[in-house]
Parts: structure tokens; sequence; C-alpha cells
């Protein structure tokens, strides 16, 4: 029994590096038929153009079926029968294992069988009668891996229209995602009941889908982006002929924009901030420049002063202390507070120095922080005086906003109990005077009537009742004002869209049409004979106003007021030189005729606009930052200076 | 005694047995093997061969080395039944009277040759092979079991058509092997030479005898044969039989009919000898391989097209052998061994 026990322990082992074996030859086969087929799938791919996404299925389907092959046959148990025979295959020795396990205990014959089973089987080494070797099956998968190697190298052949075709394609999808993004951000910020910008957002939407679906060609996508665009172009025709529409679009273009009922209010506590400041809200401006240019001057000799080995002699002390005087007067006349002035004179007679620049210093931020001031409050005063007294010069001017809130008040005092014939009849005689500019506002006009009509006959609330649903057709109106701004934005999209399929150009390189307003018929951006085509209104550069860099820190873009960075440098390659020139008698200079544009007849564009929608793009390009810092003062001083 | 000291006596038994057999008989290993081999799985062999290669002292030499009585019976074609078996005759007793008494055959006795068994009409033909089946003669009404152990080498000669009658393929099937006996090779014909033109005598001393022979007979069927030998001796069988699924495809083409069953028999027991005389304990493919021709040439049955092709029923089993797998279907992915 201990013979058979014998026999069965060695044939189970045998069994087990069988099973190992045809692992590994099930793994080389496996190999041999992946690499055949990822080889050819590789020469495919090098003259057949396909998606790459076969070549990762290929490779995909080739680890797993070296994985799955080896699975299969590790799982695949090999009975002892099949080891016994096996073994006596390979060792010769004339199925006597096979036999010793076939018989049974009661077997006359089973103990010789057994016994002499046994003596064969002590011999046998398996990994001398079954190495581990490399089966046939790695033979033949060296070439083709070797062949798949080479074929890394070898660049894909693919022809121009290929090549072409899936730049396009990546185009289309690219201004796809673009559009979608774009139309996310937009409707973040687009009241649901701005319907014009709301529907050509929608438009944009199914527009930027069906191009980010990747299914369209560059012909299709293109004639979907121009379909589109004149749709939508249709679209804000039909608003912009709206004189509702028309006189919001003139407030909006004044420098001031849509004032806000919300500005006036802050003015008081301003005012009274600035009053509390010695007549500050008088000082002139540039003369503050001056004054600060001065302090700064006066710093800087201070500061080399007090660093020279020799000190500060008295000369320098007594000029320094003239120079301080001088200012503290300057700043008396011009209304500011001299304190600090004050104090640096006192510290710079007890040889103060490193107090003395800190007074300077001190002098300087606040002679700064009241220009801010200065000019915060020059602004508002600019709205305040911008905005119109009544409902009708609010209305004349296209101040929705204000018109709205003038509107609330007449309702509040309206439905208030404690209104006076007086304040009614006051209410009365401006919606008279309203009544003509209303009419351009569409049903403005109509409640604004009816409201008369209701007041007229003692019927208050029913004129409060009327003069709030004024306030809601007016407030809808600059709803839709609103969303006209998107829906040229969404006209900037797609007419980027359609530079970036129609030139392939990439979306980066091609550009949309020139934002801001302008006037004028001509192509291009900019004022008078550039005018935009399409009448006044311009498309917005897609996307400016979406960017959100209120988290972003630049320390190196800090204004200049609050830390000092030095005088700004030109780079050597922006300094101008001159030249020398030498002229000679006679001898005729060099010269090239170019043409100009046609400049004859009357302009077009009345100079007032032009003038403030030139000021309007500076400034826009000042905040931008898309002026060279070294000139941005010189651009500031200019189209500020433009009357 | 053990098993393996069973087996051991009797392969030394065989060893010195064709030894002995060898002091008289030169060459022909091949047909002492399957003489041997056919007297302990308790058949009867068909010699073929041209005269004067020695049938008939091969067979004289089994005799005296196996102690077992000897009769020569010449086939010819007056020889009636009754010249085999024997008759009653009528004999004058002792005291006078007269009775019949029933006169024993050549056939009773332990080794019989048959020489040129073919030349027998078929009537005496079925007195020598019923005998050989049923081991009894029926003679004078009644049944006499023949000596056992009973051999019957029966001859025929191959070139000598004229008055012979073939054996019926029936009657060819109960042979246990068909041994073709060759001419013998250059030395051993010089050796032949030497040994009878010289006065060179030898004996043959015995080595076994009746009731040994029977012992081994039986030691031979408890031979252990596993499953996949068998079934490879199965499927060599059933590959002559045409007209088949499992027919090999030269069957399909050369033969009339296949072997029966009892040459399935026949197969297995000649292996089981062949691996006792190895010194094994069991039987292997390659015994199947050696007993195949002359276990099967005998039952196969040519047809027409074999004939006017000049195919031997050896050329159709050595075709069968070679396209025959040993195994029917082998184990998966088998690692190719490299011998130990």
């Amino acid at each position: 029994m201990q013979d058979r026990l014998f026999i069965e322990g060695r044939l189970r082992e045998t069994a087990r590096r069988m099973r190992l074996h045809a692992v590994w030859v099930a793994g080389w086969r496996a190999m041999l038929l992946g690499a055949g087929l990822w080889a050819s799938t590789l020469v495919a791919y090098k003259l057949i153009p396909f998606s790459s996404h076969w070549l990762s299925l290929v490779a995909w389907f080739w680890g797993g079926l070296i994985f799955l092959s080896c699975l299969r046959r590790g799982l695949q148990p090999i009975p002892l029968e099949s080891a016994a025979r096996w073994l006596d295959r390979a060792c010769k020795l004339k199925e006597c294992l096979a036999s010793a396990l076939e018989v049974s205990e009661t077997h006359r014959w089973s103990t010789p069988l057994w016994r002499d089973a046994r003596g064969r089987l002590t011999g046998i080494q398996l990994d001398r009668v079954m190495p581990l070797t490399l089966p046939i099956q790695a033979r033949y998968c060296l070439p083709w891996l070797l062949l798949a190697a080479i074929l890394e190298w070898v660049p894909a052949y693919r022809s121009q229209a290929y090549l072409e075709e899936v730049a396009d394609q990546q185009r289309i999808e690219v201004a796809g995602k673009k559009m979608i993004e774009f139309v996310r951000q937009e409707r973040q910020e687009l009241p649901p009941e701005a319907t014009s910008g709301q529907e050509s957002l929608d438009a944009l939407q199914e527009l930027g889908e069906q191009l980010a679906a990747g299914k369209l060609n560059r012909q299709q996508a293109l004639k979907e982006v121009v379909s589109a665009r004149e749709r939508i172009e249709e679209a804000s025709r039909a608003w912009r002929e709206d004189p509702a529409i028309s006189r919001l679009q003139q407030a909006a273009k004044s420098p001031l924009g849509m004032v806000n009922p919300s500005s006036s209010k802050q003015q008081n506590p301003l005012e009274s901030a600035l009053a509390a400041m010695e007549s500050a809200t008088d000082a002139d401006p540039q003369a503050m420049k001056q004054l600060n240019d001065q302090l700064q001057s006066l710093a800087d000799t201070m500061q080399q002063a007090s660093q020279s080995q020799a000190g500060m002699d008295a000369a320098t002390q007594q000029a320094l202390g003239d120079q301080l005087s001088q200012l503290a007067e300057q700043a008396a006349a011009l209304g500011l507070s001299s304190e600090a002035l004050q104090q640096a004179m006192q510290h710079l007679a007890q040889a103060q120095p490193s107090q003395l620049l800190s007074d300077l210093k001190q002098a300087q931020l606040d002679l700064e922080k009241m220009l801010a001031l200065s000019e915060a409050l020059k602004d508002f005063q600019a709205q305040q005086a911008a905005a119109g007294q009544d409902l009708a010069e609010q209305l004349q001017r296209g101040q929705s906003l204000l018109a709205e809130a003038r509107l609330q008040d007449m309702i509040r005092d309206l439905k208030a109990p404690t209104t006076d014939l007086a304040r009614r009849q006051s209410i009365l005689n401006e919606l008279k005077q309203a009544l003509q500019p209303a009419g351009d506002y569409g049903e403005v006009a109509k409640w604004l009537e009816k409201a008369m009509g209701e007041l007229g006959n003692g019927q208050q609330l029913a004129a409060s009742d009327s003069l709030e649903e004024a306030a809601a057709a007016l407030e809808s109106l600059t709803q839709q004002f609103e969303g006209m701004d998107a829906m040229m934005a969404s006209l900037g999209m797609l007419g980027k869209a359609q530079m970036s399929l129609g030139n392939q150009m990439s979306w980066g390189q091609s550009s949309g049409p020139a934002s801001g307003f302008s006037n004028g018929k001509l192509p291009g951006g900019g004022v008078g004979t550039w005018g935009q085509e399409g009448g006044d209104w311009a498309y917005r550069d897609p996307g400016a106003r979406s960017t959100d860099n209120s988290g972003v820190t630049r320390p190196e873009l800090e204004a200049r007021g609050l830390t000092d960075r030095g005088e700004a440098t030109l780079s050597e390659g922006l300094i101008p030189t001159q030249v020398r020139g030498n002229m000679q008698q006679g001898r005729p200079m060099a010269s090239m005729a170019i043409k100009g544009l046609n400049l004859r007849g009357k302009s077009q564009v009345n100079f007032t606009e032009a003038l403030e929608a030139a000021q309007s793009e500076a400034a826009n390009a000042l905040n931008q930052d898309r002026v060279p810092r070294a000139y941005q003062d010189t651009v500031r001083d200019y189209f500020s200076e433009l009357e | 005694m053990s098993v393996e000291q069973s087996i051991e006596a009797f392969r030394q038994d065989y060893q010195q047995l064709k030894a002995e057999i060898g002091k008289v008989i030169v060459g022909h290993e091949a047909i002492i093997d399957g003489t041997l081999s056919a007297i302990f799985a308790g058949g009867h062999v068909l010699l073929e061969g041209v005269p004067g290669l020695g049938k008939t002292l091969l067979v004289r030499t089994l005799s005296q080395a196996l102690s077992l009585s000897f009769s020569r019976v010449q086939f010819t074609p007056d020889l009636m039944p009754a010249d085999i078996v024997g008759t009653n005759l009528v004999v004058e007793r002792s005291d006078g009277s007269k009775a019949f008494e029933f006169q024993h055959g050549p056939i009773f006795a332990h080794l019989i040759l048959a020489d040129e068994i073919n030349r027998a009409t078929p009537k005496t033909q079925s007195a020598m092979l019923e005998a050989m089946q049923e081991r009894m003669v029926t003679a004078g009404g009644a049944t006499r079991p023949l000596d056992q152990p009973f051999f019957v080498l029966a001859t025929q000669n191959p070139i000598d058509q004229e008055g012979t009658y073939p054996l019926p393929e029936a009657q060819l099937d109960r042979f246990f092997f068909k041994l073709v006996v060759t001419y013998p090779t250059k030395e051993e014909l010089k050796e032949v030479i030497r040994r009878t033109t010289e006065g060179f005598e030898s004996s043959v001393a015995p080595i076994l005898d009746g009731p040994t022979i029977q012992r081994y007979q039986e030691l031979v069927r408890q031979v252990p044969v596993a499953e996949h030998v068998r079934d490879y001796a199965v499927r060599l069988i059933l590959a002559t039989h045409p007209d088949t699924e499992n027919g090999a495809p030269i069957s399909q083409q050369y033969l009339r009919f296949g072997s029966s069953p009892r040459g399935a028999q026949t197969l297995i027991v000649a292996a089981k000898v062949r691996a006792l005389t190895d010194g094994r304990f069991n039987v292997s493919f390659e015994d199947i391989e050696a007993c195949l021709l002359p276990a099967l040439r005998h039952r196969l049955i040519l047809n027409f097209e074999a004939e006017a092709e000049g195919m031997t029923t050896d050329q159709v089993l050595e075709n069968i052998l070679a396209n025959t797998p040993r195994e029917a279907v082998r184990a998966q992915a088998a690692p190719q061994a490299t011998g130990s």
C-alpha cells in the first residue's frame, strides 16, 4: 500500500508540473497569436487610417488572451491517469505506471506491479524529464515581436486629405465644447426672463452639442454655424429695431454706463466722509499729483543724504527744511491735511532721518488716498449729474433702472394712505411729462396713461397697480436688453467658430470681431470709417466677461499707489533711437506711395459719440493691461484730455 | 510461490526452452517465439513456408523440450477423418471373442504436426479443426477428450497450389498465430550445413512438462492490461473492418472482411505472454504491436482489388499500425518529454 501511495504522490507531482507546463505553453501560444495579430494590426494602422482605439483594443485582447489562456490551462486539473500515461511514454516505462494505477488492491498482481512501478519512479527526475524550456511557439513569436518593434518607429502613412479631415474634426469638437462652456457661463449671469438672450443661448447650446458629438464634417458644421448665426442675427435685428432697446443702448454706451440707483445712495455717506476731510473734494487732481511727485523727489533726496557717509550737513538740512515748508504750504493751499509734513519738519530739525523718511512716506500715502477718493467722488457726482431728475428725463435718457426706482417711489407713495394732494398732483404732472418719452417703451406708455386716468379720477390704488404694471414692463425691457448682450456674445462665438472652421485655424488663433461699441458700417474695430458692420452693436468678445480673476493674486500688478516699484523702465528694444540724418541738398529721399482710404464726404458719426467710444475703448485697454506699462500714463493722459 | 517468483521462473524456463531449441534449430527466432507464445497462450499455430525450412524438426524438437507426446500427420488428398481421429476396429480378445475397439488416431497426442493441412479434403480438415477447437473428438459414437495441453502446429506450402484445398476463413480463424517461415540467412545456412553434414548431433533436454505448461498458461491469463492498452488493441481490430466508421482507409480499399473478436482475444493473450517473457508485470503497447501481424494476418480477407494489386494482409496491417495512434485522445498540451 505504501508503494501505491508513493506512486500516487509522484504522479500528483507530475500532474502539477504538467499543468504548469501546459500554462507555460498556453501562454506562449497566446503570445504568438497576439503578437501576430498585433503586428498585423500595426501594419494595417500604418497604411490605413483608422482609429487608434483599435490598437488599444488589440493590445487589450492580446493581454486578455494570454491571461485567459493561462487561466484556462491552470484551472484544468490533470488526472493521475494522464500523468501516469505521460510518464510511461516519456520515460519508456512500457505502461507500467498506468497499469499500476489501474490495478485494484485485491488483484493478485497488485503488489509486484506497485513495487515494480515504484522502483521505476524512484530514479526519475521530473525537472529533467519535463524542463520548463522555451517552447517552439516562443521561437516563432520572436519575428512578430521584432516586426512590431520596428513598426513602432515607422511613421504612419496618412494622406493630406485625411490629416486635414482629422484636424477639421478636432476643430469642430473644440468649437462645440467652447460653445457649450460659453453657454454654461452665460446662463449663470443671465436672468431667465431675458428671452432674447435665452433663445440665442439655447440655439448655441444645441449647435454646440451637435458639433461636440463629432458627427458632422467641415461642410456640414459650417452650414450649421452659418444657419445658427443667421437665425440669431435675424432675431437680434428685430430687437435692435425696438425703440426701447435703442434708448437703453444709448444709456449703456455713455461713459457712465447704466446708472444704477444704488450708486446714488452711496453718495451721501461718501460725501459726508469727504466733507470731514478739509475741503478735499475741491482739490485739483493734477495739483495733487504734482505735490505727490515733489514729495517723492524729496524723499529720494532724503534717502540719498542719509545713506551718504558724510551724513546730512547743515546746508542740506536747511534746503530740505525749506522744501518741506514749501510743500506744506502747497498742501494747505489745496485744502489737504499737512500734519504729516509738520511732523516731518520737526523730525528734520531733530536730525531724525528715519523718522523724517517715514513721515514723508505717510504724507505720500495720505495724498494718494485723497486723490483716489477725490476721483471716486467725482465719478459719483458725474453719475448723479447724468442721472435724470424725473421720470421723463430718465426715460428720455434710457435710464431704465432709475425710471423703475422712480416708479416704485410713486407706487409706494400712492399706496400710502397719508399721501397728500400735492404729492398726488406732482405724480400726475410727472406722469404727464413722461408719457411722450414712454412711447418708445412698448406697453409702458399704455400703463402710464391708464395710471394717469385713474389718478385723475382719484383711484390711487388702481393707479398704483397700473404703475406696477408699467414698472414690470420696464423691467422686462431691461432684461431683454441684458439678453441682447448675450445674443451679441453668442454671435461673437459663432463668428469665431465660423472663422476657425472656415479658415481651418485653431480656436485660439481665430479671433472674433472686435469688442466694445463702435459706429459705422465698415468692417473692423474702431470708430468712424473703421466702424463695425451691422450697425451700432458690436460683438462682445466671447469669454471676456466670463473670466473671473477675482481670486488671482498678481503682486507684480498691484496698483502703483500702494507700493513703490520705482520708475518703470523700458526694455532696450523699446527705447527709440535717434539717428542723425544726413540731408544733402538736391538728392531725392526714398519714398513709397501707399494707398490710403478715401475719406471724402460728410462723416456719418457723431463726434461726441465717437469720442466717448474711443475713451471707453482706451479705458478698457488700460484696464485689461493691453497697453505697455511705460505708455499707460501717456495713453491715459491723452484720452482724458480729449474734448 | 509468489507472483514474482512465478514470473521469474517462467522467464527463466522460457529462456532455457529457447536455448534448448536453439541447439537444434538454427535461427527462426521469431518462429520459435511465436510458437512458444502460442503454446503458453493455449493456441494453435499455422506455419507457412516452403519445404525444407525445418518446420517438422522444430515441432519435434519442441515436443522433446516440452516433454510432450508428439505425432505427425501428413495430410494428403486421400486422408480420411478416421485417419486422424481414429476409428473402431474389430479386435479379437484373448478369449477369442471379437469386439469393436476404438483405435486412437494420431490426434491423441499433446503436440500434433499437421503437415500440409491444405492438401487434405475439407472433410478431413474439419475433423482436425473440430478437435482443435473443442479439444475433443467424436468418433464411434463417443466423445473422447484430448490430452492437455493440446497443440496443433499445422503447415501449409505457399507455392504448391495445385491439388490443395485452402482452409476456409472460419477455420483459419481458429489458429492462434500464423507464422511465416522464411529462408535462413547466410550465416544461419552455414550453421545448418555445419550441423547437418558434419555428424553434429545434439540432444534436447526436457525443460518443461505438461502440468507446468498448464500452470504457465494460467499465469499468462493473470497479467493485467491497462485500459488504454486494451483500447489500443480494440482500435486496431476495428480498423480492419471495412464499411464501418472505425475502419481504416486501407481496410475500406483492400479488405472484404476484417478480424473477428477472436483476433482481439489472440492479440491480448499473445501480448501478455510477451510481457511475461520480458519479465514485466503488465502489457505494453509494444507487446500489442509485436503480436499484431502473426495474430491477424490470417484473419483478414482481401478483396479482389487487393489480389489484383498484389496487396498482402501484412501490408494492410502495417499500414493500420502506422496510422493508428496509441492513445485515442492525448492530454492537452502534453509536454514534450526529454527522457529520463
